[in-house]
C-alpha cells in the first residue's frame, strides 16, 4: 500500500547523517537519558533493595489504590465513551457540537484546575458536597473525588479514538442490519462493536496510563492520607520527602514501566491484527461483518 | 471457512472482554471486602494528622510509645491512621472534611479555621503551654566545615551563598523561617527586642537580600531539607530539630547555627472535635494530646531535635538557646506579624517587587 | 445519510443514550466548570481582575505562557526533524526510538520530574558540569522549558510523522527530476504538506504546557516572580487558603488554552 521508501540507505549523504546523529542526540538526552538515570538510581541499590522498596505496606497501599481508581475510571469512561461517540456520530441534536467541543476540555485544563473545580462543586463547604456528605457519601477527601477526578482527566480520550472509527464506516452497514431485522442490541455488538474495538482499546489503554499517573488533580483532592487516600503518585511525591528517597525511584520506574508497556503492548498488537485483517477483507471484497449476520 | 474463523473470533474477544470486566469488578469488591474486615477486627482507630516535619517523631517514637501505653491501660491494641501534609494543606483538608481526630500543625493561625468552623475547641489554647506541645528553634544548617562562613542572617545575603527554604503560601513552616529572618532584621544583637524600636527598613533589606540567595523553595520544610540533602544549596533555613533528625537518620553530618536573633517555633496540637464527636474516639485523642505532654514523651521529643514546651527550653545534647531568642507574641502576635511580612504590602512581597524593578532597569541582572 | 440519520433520531434507545451520555458529562466536566464560573462571578470582576493583576499572579501567567511558546518553537525543530528522520531513513536501533518517543505520554509527570531531577540535578555529573558552566538547569527556567519538552515531545512528532508517512512522493521526485535541490524540495513540496499537522501539533503542545504540573513542581524551584508558573500559583493559592486568586488565574489560564485549541481547529478547518 505504501509507496516503497526511497531507498536513501546507501546513498545517504553526510548532511542526512548528520541529521540522523543529531536527532538521536537530542531524544538521547531529552528522552533516553532521563530515563536510564532514574532507573539507575532504582537499581543503585541492588535487588533486594527494590524488593523491599516494593513490599513496604504503604507501598502497597497505594498501589491497590491506584488500582481501584484506574479500573473504576478505565470501567466507566470506557463504557462512556463508546456512548458518547456514537451519539455524537450517529446522532443530531440541539448543543452537539457544543458537547463536542467541551469534550476537549480536560485537554486543556491543568490538573490542578481540575482539582480546584471538583473542590469548589462537590466541597464539603459546597451545597451539594454538603448535602452529599450528610447521606453518608463524602466526594472530596475521599475516594469518591479521586474517581471523579480520574473520570475528568481521561474524559475525552475513548471518545476521540472512537468517533473518527465511527465517522469513517459510516452507517450503512448497521442500516442493514437494522432492516434485516436486527435488534439495536444485536446490532452494536454483532456490527458496530467489532469494528470500533481497536479504538475502544487503545482509548482504554490511554485511560489506564493516564489514570495510573495522574498527580496534580489528585494532589489537590485527596487529602494525601497514608494507606486511605495515598495513591501511588502521592507516594512518590510523599517518598521525595523523606531522606531516603528510593521508595520514589523504585514506585516511579514501576509506574513507568506498566503504562508504557501497556501503550507499547497495545500498539503491536493492533498493528499485526490489522495487518491480518486487511488480508482477510483483501481476499472478502469487504463486507466481512454483515456476510456473518446473514450466515447466522 | 475465513467467515467462521472471524466469527469465532469475534465471540471469543466478547468472552475475553466480558470475563476480564467481571474480574475486576470482582477484584474490586474483594478490595473493598477486605478494607471492611480489617476495619472491623481492631478495637481502637486514631487518625493523626500532622504537619511534615514530625513525620519522624510520631511515626517511629510517639506513635510506637503510645500504643504500648494503650495497650497496657486498656488491653486493646491501637491503630493509627497517619497523615503528614504540609500544615496549610492539612488544615484545609480537616476543614473540608479529612476525619483527623488529632491535628498537629506548624502554627497557631492554621487552627484558627478550624476553631472558626465549629471543628475545634474555641479553648484549645488555654493552659500554661498555650495548646502547644513542643517547640523548636529557626536555625539556619551549612554544608560540612562552613565554607562560607555562615554565623547569622547577614551571612545569607553573600552573593556566592545559595539558600533554600520551603514556600510560604504552602509551607507553615516556612512563614516561621521567613519571621526569624525578620526579627533578625527588626532587632539587630544589640537592640532590645521590643515593638517601639523595629527597624523595618533593615528587615526589608535583610530579608530582600537572603531571599535573592534562595535558589529552590519546596512545597514544605520536609521537602526543602530534600532538596538541600541532594546538593542544592549552601545554607538552608529551617527547624532545629529537622537537622537532628536528618544527622541521626542518614549518618550525614548536619551543622547548623542558632542565630542570636531566633525565634521559637511554638506547635500547637489539637482535638478535632469535630471528628472524634462523630465517632466516639473523644477519649483515645485526649489520652493521646495528654500522653504527649508527659516526661515520657518529652524524653522522645527531645531525642528527636525538640525542645519542651514550657521553660527555659534547654535540652541536654543540644546547643543552648542564645538570649535573643524572641516568640511570635514579641512580633506582635501571628495576624500582626504575617501581615507586615507576608501581605501584599508586606515585607517580603515588597522585596520581590523592587527586586523586579530593578531587573527591568537592568536587564542583564543575575538570574538567582 | 442525512435521513437514516433522522430516522435514528426517534429512536427511545438513542435518546436515552443521549441523556445518560449528556447526565455522565454534566456530573464530570459541565456542573464542576459551571461552579468555577459562577464562583468566579460571585466574586466580582473586579475581585477577579486585581487577583490576576497582582504582580505575582501576573509573573505566573507570563512565565508559564513564554516558557510554553519557548518550548513550542524548539519543539517544532526537533519534533519534525525526529518525525522526517523516523518516517524516512533506515538507522539502527529505529525500532526502539519510535517506540520511545511515546514514552512521554506513558510516564506519570512527576516522574518525569524524578527523571530530569536525576539525570541534570545537582547530584548528577551533567548537572555538576552545567552549573560548573553557570548555567544550571534544574531549580531555573530554562528547567521549566526542559520539563515541557520532554512531556510535549510526542505531540509534533506524533502528528507529523503519518503526514510524512503517506506523503505522495511523487511530486518530491517530479521537482527533483526538473532539479531542484534537496533543500527547495523540502522547502516548497514538502514542508506546505507538513504544515498543518505541525501547527496541530503545536497548539497541542502549547495549551498541555500551559496547565503542566506534575513535572514542573520537581524541576522548577517554585519561586515566586521567578520560576513559580501560573499552575504552581494556582496549587499555591488553594493550599493558602485564597480560592479567589486561585480561581482567577484558572479563569485565565484556561481562556488561554481553550483560545490556543480553537483557533488550531478553526485553522485546519479552513486549510480544509
Amino acid at each position: 500500500m505504501k509507496p516503497p521508501k526511497p531507498q536513501l540507505q546507501n546513498t545517504m549523504t553526510w548532511p542526512q547523517r548528520f541529521l540522523i546523529i543529531a536527532v538521536l542526540a537530542w531524544f538521547g538526552l531529552l528522552i533516553l537519558g532521563p530515563a536510564v538515570a532514574l532507573a539507575r538510581r532504582a537499581f543503585a541499590p541492588g535487588v533486594g533493595a527494590v524488593f523491599k522498596a516494593l513490599t513496604d505496606p504503604d507501598a502497597i497501599e497505594a498501589l491497590l489504590l491506584t488500582a481501584k481508581i484506574t479500573v473504576v475510571v478505565t470501567i466507566s469512561n470506557t463504557i462512556f465513551g463508546i456512548a458518547m461517540a456514537i451519539v455524537l456520530v450517529r446522532q443530531r441534536f440541539w448543543g452537539r457540537r457544543i458537547v463536542d467541543g467541551l469534550l476537549d476540555l480536560p485537554f486543556a485544563v491543568s490538573p490542578v484546575i481540575a482539582g480546584l473545580m471538583l473542590i469548589i462543586l462537590y466541597g464539603p463547604k459546597s451545597t451539594i458536597g454538603s448535602r452529599l456528605e450528610s447521606f453518608g457519601f463524602p466526594i472530596v477527601y475521599h475516594l469518591p473525588g479521586m474517581i471523579l477526578a480520574g473520570m475528568f482527566v481521561t474524559l475525552p480520550l475513548v471518545v476521540r479514538s472512537v468517533a473518527p472509527i465511527l465517522e469513517e464506516i459510516g452507517s450503512d452497514q448497521e442500516d442493514v442490519a437494522s432492516t434485516l431485522g436486527a435488534d439495536w442490541w444485536t446490532t452494536f455488538h454483532r456490527i458496530t462493536l467489532p469494528t470500533i474495538r481497536w479504538g475502544v482499546a487503545y482509548g482504554a489503554a490511554l485511560v489506564v496510563a493516564r489514570s495510573l499517573g495522574e498527580f496534580g488533580a489528585l494532589l489537590v483532592v485527596s487529602g494525601n492520607i497514608i494507606g486511605r487516600t495515598q495513591t501511588a503518585t502521592l507516594y512518590v511525591h510523599d517518598q521525595i520527602e523523606s531522606f531516603e528517597p528510593h521508595g520514589a525511584y523504585v514506585m516511579s520506574i514501576v509506574l513507568a514501566t506498566v503504562s508504557f508497556c501497556i501503550l507499547v503492548g497495545l500498539e503491536t498488537i493492533q498493528n499485526s491484527v490489522r495487518r491480518r485483517e486487511y488480508a482477510a477483507e483483501a481476499k472478502e471484497d469487504g463486507q466481512g461483518p454483515i456476510r456473518q449476520m446473514r450466515r447466522h | 471457512m475465513q467467515i467462521k474463523i472471524l466469527d469465532e473470533r469475534h465471540n471469543l474477544l466478547h468472552i475475553k472482554v466480558l470475563s476480564l470486566v467481571s474480574g475486576l469488578i470482582a477484584l474490586w469488591c474483594s478490595g473493598c471486602g477486605a478494607g471492611a474486615s480489617v476495619e472491623s477486627s481492631i478495637s481502637d482507630r486514631l487518625t493523626l494528622g500532622a504537619f511534615s516535619v514530625t513525620r519522624e517523631v510520631f511515626h517511629d517514637g510517639l506513635i510506637p510509645a503510645f500504643q504500648k501505653v494503650w495497650f497496657e491501660k486498656t488491653g486493646r491494641s491501637l491503630k493509627f491512621e497517619e497523615s503528614y501534609l504540609a500544615s496549610g494543606a492539612l488544615s484545609r483538608a480537616i476543614g473540608g472534611g479529612f476525619d483527623a481526630d488529632v491535628a498537629v500543625f506548624s502554627l497557631d493561625p492554621d487552627v484558627e479555621p478550624l476553631v472558626k468552623a465549629g471543628l475545634v475547641d474555641q479553648t484549645w489554647n488555654a493552659g500554661p503551654s498555650k495548646g502547644h506541645v513542643t517547640r523548636s528553634l529557626v536555625v539556619i544548617g551549612y554544608r560540612p566545615d562552613n565554607p562560607h562562613k555562615i554565623q547569622d542572617w547577614r551571612d545569607l545575603a553573600k552573593p556566592e551563598v545559595s539558600v533554600v527554604y520551603a514556600d510560604p503560601k504552602t509551607s507553615g513552616g516556612a512563614r516561621w523561617n521567613i519571621l526569624a529572618a525578620a526579627a533578625g532584621g527588626y532587632w539587630p544583637d544589640s537592640t532590645e527586642p521590643a515593638s517601639g524600636n523595629r527597624n523595618t527598613a533593615s528587615a526589608e533589606s535583610l530579608l530582600a537580600a537572603v531571599q535573592k540567595r534562595v535558589s529552590v523553595m519546596d512545597g514544605s520544610g520536609r521537602q526543602s531539607l530534600a532538596t538541600f540533602l541532594r546538593n542544592s544549596g549552601d545554607a538552608i533555613i529551617t527547624y532545629e530539630n529537622d537537622l537532628v533528625q536528618c544527622q541521626r537518620l542518614t549518618g550525614r553530618q548536619m551543622p547548623y547555627v542558632i542565630p542570636n536573633r531566633s525565634l521559637w517555633i511554638e506547635i500547637p496540637a489539637v482535638e478535632v472535635v469535630g471528628t472524634t464527636k462523630k465517632n466516639g474516639r473523644s477519649e483515645t485523642a485526649k489520652a493521646f494530646l495528654d500522653f504527649l505532654k508527659t516526661p515520657e514523651a518529652a524524653a522522645i521529643w527531645a531525642e528527636y531535635g525538640f525542645r519542651p514546651a514550657t521553660g527555659s527550653g534547654q535540652v541536654q545534647g543540644l546547643p543552648s538557646v542564645p538570649k535573643g531568642v524572641v516568640t511570635v507574641a514579641q512580633l506582635g502576635g501571628w495576624k500582626k506579624a504575617r501581615e507586615a511580612v507576608f501581605g501584599i504590602d508586606g515585607l517580603w512581597s515588597r522585596g520581590f517587587l523592587k527586586e523586579k524593578s530593578r531587573d527591568a532597569n537592568t536587564p542583564k541582572a543575575s538570574g538567582k | 445519510m442525512s435521513s437514516t440519520v433522522d430516522q435514528r433520531r426517534t429512536s427511545i434507545y438513542g435518546k436515552l443514550l443521549r441523556w445518560g451520555c449528556l447526565l455522565y458529562l454534566g456530573v464530570v466536566l459541565i456542573f464542576p466548570l459551571s461552579g468555577v464560573v459562577l464562583r468566579a462571578v460571585s466574586a466580582g470582576p473586579s475581585r477577579i481582575w486585581s487577583e490576576v493583576t497582582n504582580p505575582f499572579a501576573w509573573h505566573a501567567i507570563m512565565l508559564s505562557l513564554s516558557t510554553a511558546i519557548v518550548m513550542v518553537l524548539i519543539s517544532v525543530f526537533t519534533g519534525t526533524a525526529t518525525a522526517w528522520v523516523l518516517a524516512r531513513y533506515e538507522f539502527p536501533g529505529k525500532g526502539l526510538v519510535n517506540a520511545l518517543v511515546d514514552l512521554p505520554f506513558a510516564v506519570p509527570t512527576i516522574v518525569t520530574g524524578l527523571m530530569l531531577v536525576a539525570m541534570f540535578g545537582p547530584t548528577s555529573t551533567l548537572g555538576v558540569v552545567l552549573s560548573g558552566f553557570g548555567t544550571p538547569v534544574i531549580y531555573e527556567q530554562s528547567g521549566i522549558v526542559l520539563a515541557l519538552l520532554f512531556v510535549c515531545f510526542p505531540f509534533v512528532v506524533r502528528s507529523v510523522q503519518p503526514v510524512l508517512e503517506n506523503l505522495d512522493p511523487a511530486e518530491e521526485e517530479s521537482a527533483a527530476t526538473m532539479g531542484a535541490s534537496r533543500w527547495t524540495i523540502f522547502r516548497r513540496v514538502t514542508l506546505p504538506a507538513l504544515f498543518p499537522s505541525i501547527v496541530s501539533g503545536a497548539g497541542l503542545s502549547f495549551s498541555r504546557a500551559l496547565g503542566e504540573f506534575g513535572s514542573v513542581v520537581m524541576v522548577a524551584g517554585n519561586r515566586p516572580m521567578s520560576t513559580k508558573t501560573a499552575p504552581l500559583y494556582v496549587y499555591g493559592e488553594v493550599e493558602g487558603f485564597n480560592m479567589e486568586g486561585a480561581l482567577a488565574v484558572s479563569l485565565v489560564l484556561l481562556t488561554c488554552s481553550l483560545v490556543s485549541l480553537i483557533a488550531v481547529s478553526k485553522w485546519a478547518e479552513r486549510q480544509g
